[in-house]
């Protein structure tokens, strides 16, 4: 294997500065899955009005100063921009850009995505989103999906960056979402 | 080549004569390939149930038959390549690719990567598996196809197509498509490319040619997937964010149908009879059979997680 080990490196050596080079636009080949729900005590009706306007995330707790347009059309260029505030497993202070992909108010149920990543506010450099409420038990069951990428999408992630910290980040501010939704539906 | 004779070590095999990458075999059967489960999936199309599970080296996320009883699957985050034998499911090679190989496709016997993080194409001897050239195509190149002594791949985040002379390996030339090009078909004339882009959410048409661009089609959001019926009369591509296929008549390239399938799908392989459709469901860890003629989904199978995609046996 000493051949082998001998061309390992002359690669490393000419690679160096593309690995140096490397940023955050590319994510990366490895995809990571969120999937959580919550169950609340009030009609679909009234938890979807909650969510139902894609440009209004007053529900989320780890939203502040946010801007929108396009209403609910996705052909409009929905989109929504807001500063994300601090929470356990991220800094904040960025700013979070989503823009609306699908909508439908039948099936209550709509899909987003990230458009511009500030990974040092938030380790994740991109993910799209859906989120479905549905009736259960009398009340409702809101569903998120989600596909991500961490921070850094390099072979050797920069701490901080890594899997585990986009995997914590991207629950937190999930179930925070969440929890935002049903503290304002109960009410 | 300097590398190649760095490289010659103890990788030699002799492998049955290589077929072309994506070139649907008349077997009915489906390899399903789960990223997170690191696992493959034996689909039978004609019972329409899984055969048989093979489990793979880490992080699987593409495949491409390399001679009939060989599939080659990329693993970008292990900076390798490794080769299942199909009889019995053993890993029987393992090619080092510093980077993060992603697409993969074969062409007269030899095999080329997409290098992700690198920006590059790599060269493999199909037979000898040794490294025989890498070229720089731009960023995060991700899907590539070969025709003409070709080859076209999509380099996602210079949102273009660059042409890349097999021969030479070196890039004569690229194409402007929209907004985060990830997947790529050809027709099976050879003519055309299909290319979709994930940002834009539609479906570039060029001619394979001289890269002349022939159309812009609108399409479902994130589209990540594109496959052709081989009679070339469709052009099926898979939206992930939407959740469904897009059927495109390839001569008016307008859509006539859409079927909805699994969850974030992502991946597509037809079936070589142009009937059916495969489509890798990577958040349902799901696998949809799809008719073509009906344009509804038949079945759904239960396959690894993370299922990325699909390839005809």
């Amino acid at each position: 294997m000493n051949r082998r080990a001998l061309f390992a490196g002359t690669a490393m050596v000419s690679l160096l500065p593309m690995l140096l080079a490397r940023r955050a636009w590319a994510h990366g080949p490895t995809p990571h899955k969120a999937d959580l729900s919550i169950d609340i005590k009030a009609d679909p009706a009234k938890v979807w009005a909650v969510i139902a306007n894609f440009g209004d995330i007053s529900w989320n707790p780890n939203a502040e100063n946010v801007e929108s347009k396009g209403g609910n059309d996705p052909q409009a260029g929905a989109d929504r921009t807001y500063t994300l505030k601090a929470g356990k497993a991220f800094k904040g202070g960025g700013q979070m850009e989503e823009s609306l992909d699908d909508y439908d108010a039948k099936q209550m149920t709509y899909s987003w995505r990230l458009e511009s990543e500030d990974v040092e506010s938030f380790p994740v450099s991109f993910y799209s989103a859906s989120i479905v409420v549905a009736p259960a038990d009398g009340g409702s069951k809101v569903s998120v999906e989600g596909r991500f990428y961490r921070g850094d999408t390099g072979n050797e992630p920069a701490p901080g960056q890594d899997d585990e910290a986009a995997e914590a980040a991207m629950a937190e501010f999930l179930q925070s979402a969440l929890d935002g939704i049903k503290i304002k539906a109960e009410s | 080549m300097r590398r190649r004779a760095l490289l010659a070590a103890g990788l030699g095999t002799l492998l049955p004569h290589p077929v072309l990458g994506g070139v649907p075999s008349s077997s009915g059967i489906l390899y399903a390939i789960s990223q997170d489960a690191a696992a493959i999936s034996v689909i039978d199309s004609r019972t329409r149930q899984v055969r048989q599970t093979f489990a793979t080296d880490p992080g699987p996320a593409r495949a491409v038959h390399l001679g009939e009883d060989r599939l080659v699957l990329s693993h970008p985050e292990a900076q390798a390549l490794s080769v299942l034998d199909l009889r019995d499911g053993r890993t029987i090679e393992r090619v080092r690719l510093k980077g993060e190989p992603f697409g993969l496709t074969v062409h007269d016997g030899d095999l080329f990567a997409t290098n992700w993080s690198e920006g590059t194409v790599v060269r493999i001897d199909g037979e000898a598996l040794t490294i025989e050239g890498e070229v720089a195509v731009g960023k995060s190149p991700s899907d590539l196809v070969a025709a003409h002594g070709q080859l076209y791949v999509t380099d996602r985040e210079m949102d273009r197509v660059c042409r890349i002379d097999i021969e030479r390996m070196v890039v004569t030339g690229s194409v402007a498509v929209g907004r985060a090009p990830f997947a790529i078909a050809l027709a099976p004339d050879g003519l055309r490319l299909y290319v979709a882009n994930v940002r834009s959410a539609s479906l570039s048409i060029i001619q394979a040619a001289d890269l002349k661009p022939v159309a812009t089609v609108a399409v479902g959001q994130m589209p990540y997937g594109v496959a052709v019926t081989p009679d070339g009369a469709l052009i099926l591509v898979v939206n992930q964010q939407s959740g469904n296929v897009s059927f495109i008549d390839a001569l008016s390239l307008t859509p006539h149908a859409n079927v909805k399938v699994g969850r974030y799908p992502e991946g597509i392989a037809i079936t070589a009879d142009g009937l059916t459709a495969w489509i890798a469901n990577w958040f349902s860890a799901d696998v949809s059979l799809v008719s073509i003629l009906e344009t509804r989904e038949l079945v759904r199978l239960k396959v690894g997680d993370g299922v990325r995609a699909v390839v005809a046996g």
